[in-house]
C-alpha cells in the first residue's frame, strides 16, 4: 500500500512486475537498474537459482521526479514466473500499488500468458484487491522474435478492456521505461483521487 | 578410500552451489571439515586412516625411535657452547611450546583435551628417547658408568635432537587426537545479516550495485488443487461474433497434431496438396482461451476424403473423446479481422490520469 509521509514529504509506492516464467520481468528490472542514475536508485537484489530463474523476487528501489513538492519513491518487485511458486507470488503482491503485466509474445507462450493473468487476478482477490482498483499496464515483450502473435490477438486474449499497453523488447530497453512511467503516473493519479475522496 | 571420499564431498558441494548459499553451517566453513551425507564417507575415511596407520606407521615409528636413540647416544657428549647454556625450566617451557605448536599444526581442529594429550605424548616420547639413549650408553660402557637420563635432558643439543625425533615418532599418532565439535554458526535466519549477503553486498558495492544471491532451489510444495481452483479467475465472456464461413488450414499441419499411430506415410504424402476447411463457429468461441481444441472425430469429418481414407484408427483411440489442439499461429493468422474485434475500450477509472504530472526517472544515456 502506498505510504505518504507528510513530514518528510515522501510518497512511497510498490510496483510489481507480473507474468509467466521467462517473459522478461527480471530483464526489465535489470535494464532499469542499468539506465537509472546511481543517486536515484538503490542496489538491485535478485534472489535467483544458479540458472538465473527468479526464485523469490527481484527488488529495485527507485526515486523519481518530485511531484507537488513530494519526493516519489517506487519499489519495483518481480515475481517468480514458474507455476509452482504461487505462494511466493502472492506474498510479493501484498501491498501492491501498481502492476506491469509482462507477456511473452511468442505463440507457444500464449496460453501461459493467459494462465498467468488469471493467476494474477486470483492472487489479488485473495487480498481483497482487484484489477478494478489496482492500476496496471500490459507489456507485450519480445517483439523482436520471429514467431510472435500479432498485437491484436494479444489484446484480445489478455487486454480486452484495453488498458494502456506497450510493445517492448526488454533486452534492448525498448518499451521498458514507457511502461514504468505509465504505471507510476497512474498509481500517483489514483492515489491523488483516493486522497481527494478521503479514502487515504 | 580417502581420495574417493574427498572427491565425493567436492562433487556434492559443487552440485549444491556452495558459493553464496544461505544454508546454515556451510557458509565460510572449510569443505574438508564438513560432514558429508554421501554414504557417510567421513567415518569410512577415518577407518581407512586407522588401517593405514596399523599397516605402515608402527614400523616407521620403531625405526624413528631406534634412530633417535642412536643419535642421542652419539651426541650426548656434545657440550653446549659456553654462553649458550639455558636453564632446565626454560628448556621445559620451550619444549612444551614446540610440542603444542606441532600438535596444532598437525591437527588444526584438535580439541583442548587432544592438544594436552598431544603435548603429553610428545613429552613422554622425548623423555623415553633420552632414557633409552642413557640406557644404551650405560650398556655400552659395560655398566661401569651409569648415564642418568636426566643429565642428558639438561643438555640442549641432545634435547633438541630428541625433540625432533619424538616429533617424527609421534606424527602418525596425530590421527587419533580428538577434534573439537564443528562450530555451528549462529542461526542467521535474518537474510540481511547472513554471511552470504554481506559478502555479496561487498562485491555488489564494487561491481556497481547489483546484489545477486544464488540460493538452492528446493522446489515448492505441491499446493492443494482445490484451493487453486477456487482462486482461478473466470473471465467474463466476450461476445462471440456471429460469423459464418471457414478458414483453410494445411492438411499436413492438422495431421501433425493427430496421434502418431494414426498417420501413415500415404496420408502424409496425400496431405501435402490439400487444405482442411475449419468452420469459424468451432474456433471463435475458443479464441479467448488461447487455444483451439477439437475432437478427433470432428477433424476426421473436416479432412478431405482422400486423406481420411489414408489414416488408420488405433483400437484404443476414442474419436469423440480424444481431442487435439489446432496450431494457434495458423488459425489466428487466417481469421478475418472482425473475428478479433473488441468492444469499445472500457478501462477502469484509475486509467484516467487527466492532467496529472507524468513521472520521470533520471536516466543515463
Amino acid at each position: 500500500m502506498a505510504s505518504i509521509n507528510y513530514a518528510l514529504k515522501e510518497i512511497s509506492c510498490k510496483i510489481v512486475y507480473y507474468g509467466p516464467g521467462m517473459c522478461g520481468k527480471t530483464t526489465n528490472l535489470q535494464f532499469i537498474h542499468q539506465r537509472t542514475m546511481r543517486e536515484k536508485r538503490g542496489n538491485m537484489v535478485s534472489l535467483a537459482t544458479p540458472g538465473e530463474r527468479t526464485l523469490f523476487f527481484d527488488f529495485l528501489p527507485l526515486e523519481a521526479s518530485q511531484i507537488h513538492g513530494f519526493r516519489t519513491k517506487f519499489q519495483l518487485y518481480t515475481v517468480p514466473g514458474q507455476v509452482m511458486y504461487n505462494s511466493t507470488r502472492k506474498l510479493v503482491l501484498r501491498g501492491v500499488d501498481g502492476i506491469i503485466f509482462v507477456c511473452d509474445s511468442q505463440w507457444e507462450k500464449m496460453r501461459g500468458n493467459l494462465e498467468s493473468f488469471h493467476n494474477l487476478i486470483g492472487n489479488l482477490s485473495s487480498y481483497g484487491y482487484s484489477l478494478e482498483s489496482t492500476p496496471y499496464v500490459v507489456q507485450y515483450n519480445k517483439r523482436d522474435l520471429p514467431n510472435i502473435a500479432p498485437i491484436e490477438y494479444m489484446q484480445y486474449v489478455v487486454n480486452p478492456r484495453q488498458v494502456p499497453s506497450f510493445e517492448s523488447i526488454a533486452i534492448h530497453g525498448n518499451g521498458v521505461f514507457e511502461s514504468l512511467n505509465a504505471v507510476c503516473t497512474m498509481v500517483l493519479a489514483h492515489l491523488s483521487q483516493k486522497q481527494k475522496a478521503g479514502v487515504v | 578410500m580417502w581420495n574417493k571420499s574427498l572427491v565425493l564431498r567436492q562433487r556434492g558441494l559443487a552440485a549444491e552451489g556452495l558459493a553464496g548459499t544461505l544454508e546454515a553451517g556451510r557458509v565460510g566453513s572449510h569443505p574438508l571439515s564438513q560432514a558429508s551425507s554421501i554414504g557417510n564417507p567421513g567415518r569410512a575415511s577415518a577407518g581407512a586412516m586407522r588401517r593405514e596407520f596399523t599397516a605402515i606407521s608402527v614400523l616407521s615409528m620403531l625405526i624413528a625411535f631406534m634412530a633417535g636413540t642412536v643419535i642421542c647416544m652419539q651426541i650426548t657428549h656434545v657440550e653446549t657452547p659456553s654462553g649458550w647454556e639455558v636453564s632446565a625450566s626454560v628448556l621445559w617451557t620451550l619444549e612444551a611450546a614446540i610440542f603444542g605448536t606441532a600438535v596444532y599444526a598437525w591437527r588444526p581442529a584438535v580439541s583442548l583435551v587432544g592438544w594436552v594429550l598431544g603435548i603429553a605424548g610428545l613429552t613422554l616420547v622425548r623423555v623415553g628417547l633420552t632414557v633409552a639413549a642413557a640406557a644404551g650408553l650405560t650398556a655400552m660402557s659395560g655398566g661401569e658408568t651409569i648415564y642418568p637420563a636426566m643429565q642428558n635432558t639438561a643438555d640442549a643439543v641432545p634435547r633438541v635432537s630428541a625433540i625432533l625425533f619424538s616429533a617424527m615418532i609421534c606424527y602418525p599418532l596425530r590421527l587419533f587426537l580428538p577434534e573439537r565439535a564443528p562450530r555451528r554458526p549462529a542461526d542467521a535466519r535474518r537474510f540481511a545479516e547472513s554471511a552470504a549477503v554481506k559478502s555479496a553486498t561487498a562485491a555488489a558495492a564494487a561491481e556497481g550495485g547489483v546484489l545477486i544471491v544464488t540460493v538452492k532451489d528446493r522446489g515448492a510444495t505441491v499446493e492443494d488443487e482445490s484451493r487453486r481452483a477456487a482462486e482461478t479467475y473466470q473471465a467474463p465472456p466476450l461476445p462471440v461474433p456471429d460469423m459464418e464461413g471457414a478458414i483453410n488450414l494445411p492438411a499436413s499441419a492438422i495431421l501433425a497434431q493427430l496421434p502418431r499411430e494414426m498417420v501413415t506415410e500415404k496420408a502424409l504424402a496425400v496431405a501435402d496438396s490439400h487444405d482442411v476447411p475449419i468452420p469459424l463457429e468451432a474456433i471463435l468461441g475458443q479464441l479467448r482461451e488461447a487455444r483451439v481444441v477439437v475432437s478427433i472425430a470432428q477433424v476426421m469429418e473436416w479432412l478431405p476424403s482422400r486423406v481420411r481414407k489414408a489414416l488408420v484408427q488405433p483400437a484404443e483411440l476414442t474419436l469423440h473423446e480424444d481431442a487435439v489442439e489446432l496450431p494457434l499461429n495458423l488459425v489466428v493468422t487466417r481469421l478475418p479481422p472482425e473475428a478479433l474485434e473488441l468492444p469499445p475500450p472500457s478501462p477502469p477509472a484509475w486509467a484516467d490520469v487527466g492532467t496529472s504530472e507524468g513521472v520521470v526517472f533520471a536516466t543515463t544515456q
